[in-house]
């Protein structure tokens, strides 16, 4: 039947929901002052005029000079620029992957550790740390151990589900997550209590931080963050489709198995890259997403860039806190987002009128 | 206008064979009307016609097999309501109304100037213009009936396939989702094939009725002929009394104790 060719009532203005300018520009806003408090805090305390002119003496042709110390110039580009880089990496990617996950099993609880990628990473990073002692100063068998470990686990948690049940099913797959999440965690206990000696290293390593050294770890998460947000920001749309249930997305047009598991693949490979450079930080991944379905919209083409961006510029905002309450020590970044995001997100929850 | 062929069409979810070597041909532009008892294998009739359940036999639009069709050129073809559709919380009318031009689109792309005015008309024909940016939780039963309807419309395929859409509508809302099914069908060229309970309203507006009992297709004919007493007691297992002929008819249920 053609609707257009008929001798309809007046037709309705239909608005494109693809326009979310506004709250984008406001992100990236946010994202930047982010970044600026992020560069101008610190131990060392470099002015922030400083901080500014050294930024923009390398945008050409301002011809902007800047008196930035030799000492100083390192702090802020192999110190503080490679923290907030992986800052945004990682609070990008674990609120996009979170937002993600909740569309693709239609369930608000997800979050991107549910099919096992942080017990996966953690038993990865357990053995790395208990086994490898010696071996472990070539530095990047930690992160490689933690990443294989994470998609070894949602390989099992996936393929556990789609044999069990089916993968068309959910329910099946989250069921499957938690199995192999008790599974994986019971061997990482034991390994734990064998090595004792290694215990504080394994729990550090487990509450999460942004401490680098230098851009190396930014550079080693960048590609799979980089693959995996374009697959899943391609992914907005069809992911509102898939909010009206499996079947009827299907009588929609829209491959559901196919999208399913894209959109898992991507998501893990991106939760997995950061959670190897960056261990365990929750919150992120289940908190933003709703921040934005509350504040701003339930449309993925809104939750996902916005989770993206937000999550990104929420977690430099947390490690800010999280190297300066206690410097020159530092708390646990984890500790830091439920902390002052609990709260702020109490408040959301409470004045928000999106679900009544 | 598309023709729809079912030959021996079955269906087994686990050990059960809930239909079982249905044959009819739906000719294009007819308005069919499935009636049967509750677990008679209406739904999963539907359900397997749109392509979401494995099934023996054969199922063809336009020659075409069901199962070798992809999801998108399907949807291009039919459109499915569902008896009871997932209404995604927070969601405008007017978004999940255009959901229904997903398989218009490009794989990644989102919806041209063309989409948003064949949304917006089919939302003027259903009377949801005022509704339009309302979230569909907040409206009532019939308006989300209506909402759902025009997303199917929004479609643009030729085959409507309705599961019992007018379960949860009181009269006055039955009435007017059936019309509206009928008027839809006047202007375009739609083939509708429905399942319903309520076989005073199948017999109004349908043209022919296809009764299923146990998975089988036991009687099909115009309303008149089908709708029988004698039918209703064998199948239903109720006591009723048909009063009226032709698209007038009544089924009238008999106090039995």
């Amino acid at each position: 039947m053609s609707v257009a060719a008929q001798p309809a009532a007046e037709a309705v203005h239909v608005p494109s929901p693809s326009r979310a300018l506004w709250p984008i520009v406001g992100a990236i806003v946010f994202v930047g002052a982010a970044v600026l408090v992020g560069l101008f805090v610190g131990p060392a305390g470099i002015a922030p005029g400083a901080i500014v002119r050294e930024l923009l003496s390398h945008i050409p042709l301002l011809g902007v000079h800047s008196h930035l110390s030799a000492t100083d110039s390192a702090i802020l580009w192999q110190l503080r620029a490679p923290r907030v880089a992986l800052g945004l990496l990682v609070g990008g990617m674990l609120a996009l992957a979170g937002g993600s996950y909740q569309g693709v099993f239609r369930n608000p609880l997800v979050d991107p550790y549910l099919l096992g990628v942080a017990a996966g990473a953690g038993l990865g990073a357990t053995i790395a740390i208990a086994y490898a002692q010696g071996a472990a100063d070539s530095w990047d068998l930690l992160p490689i151990a933690a990443f294989a470990g994470a998609l070894v686990a949602v390989a099992l948690a996936y393929g556990l589900g789609a044999s069990a049940m089916g993968a068309g099913n959910p329910a099946a797959l989250v069921l499957a997550g938690l199995t192999i999440v008790a599974f994986l965690t019971s061997i990482q206990t034991f390994i734990q209590q064998q090595h004792a000696q290694s215990l504080q290293e394994i729990y550090s390593w487990i509450l999460g931080s942004l401490d680098t050294a230098g851009w190396h770890e930014v550079m080693l998460a960048l590609p799979y963050v980089a693959i995996a947000s374009v697959v899943i920001l391609l992914h907005r749309r069809v992911l509102d489709v898939l909010a009206v249930g499996d079947d009827e997305a299907a009588t929609l047009g829209v491959n559901v198995r196919r999208v399913r598991l894209t959109i898992v693949i991507s998501a893990t490979i991106g939760t997995a890259a950061v959670v190897a450079v960056s261990g365990l930080i929750g919150f992120v991944g289940i908190i933003v997403p709703h921040f934005v379905r509350l504040a701003i919209g339930t449309s993925y083409r809104i939750v996902l860039p916005l989770s993206l961006l937000l999550g990104g510029g929420f977690l430099v905002l947390c490690d800010v806190i999280a190297r300066t309450v206690v410097s020159p020590a530092e708390l646990p970044i984890g500790v830091v987002t439920a902390f002052f995001g609990a709260p702020f997100f109490a408040v959301v929850l409470r004045s928000s009128r999106t679900f009544r | 206008m598309t023709k729809l062929c079912l030959g021996s069409l079955s269906v087994e979810l686990g050990s059960a064979r809930v239909l079982d070597g249905v044959s009819t041909e739906i000719a294009p532009g007819e308005w069919v009307a499935l009636i049967g008892p509750n677990g008679a294998g209406k739904s999963t009739l539907l359900r397997a016609t749109a392509g979401l359940l494995r099934y023996g036999g054969s199922a063809t639009l336009d020659g075409d097999e069901v199962s070798s069709l992809s999801r998108r050129e399907m949807a291009r073809r039919l459109a499915f309501v569902p008896q009871s559709p997932l209404l995604p919380p927070g969601m405008r009318v007017d978004e999940y109304v255009l959901l229904g031009r997903t398989a218009h689109l490009g794989p990644f792309g989102g919806e041209s100037p063309r989409d948003l005015e064949i949304a917006g008309r089919a939302l003027a024909r259903l009377d949801l213009g005022p509704l339009a940016h309302r979230r569909l939780q907040t409206l009532s039963g019939g308006e989300q009936q209506r909402a759902v309807l025009c997303r199917a419309l929004a479609q643009e395929a030729p085959l409507l396939l309705l599961d019992e859409p007018t379960t949860s509508l009181d009269i006055g809302r039955q009435q007017q989702a059936l019309e509206l099914v009928a008027t839809l069908r006047e202007h375009g060229a739609l083939t509708v094939l429905c399942a319903m309970h309520d076989i005073t309203l199948a017999a109004q507006y349908a043209d022919r009725l296809i009764v299923l009992s146990h998975g089988r297709l036991v009687a099909e004919g115009p309303p008149g002929k089908i709708a029988s007493a004698e039918l209703i007691a064998e199948h239903y297992g109720a006591t009723v009394r048909v009063v009226g002929e032709g698209d007038t008819l009544a089924v009238i249920p008999v106090r039995r104790i």
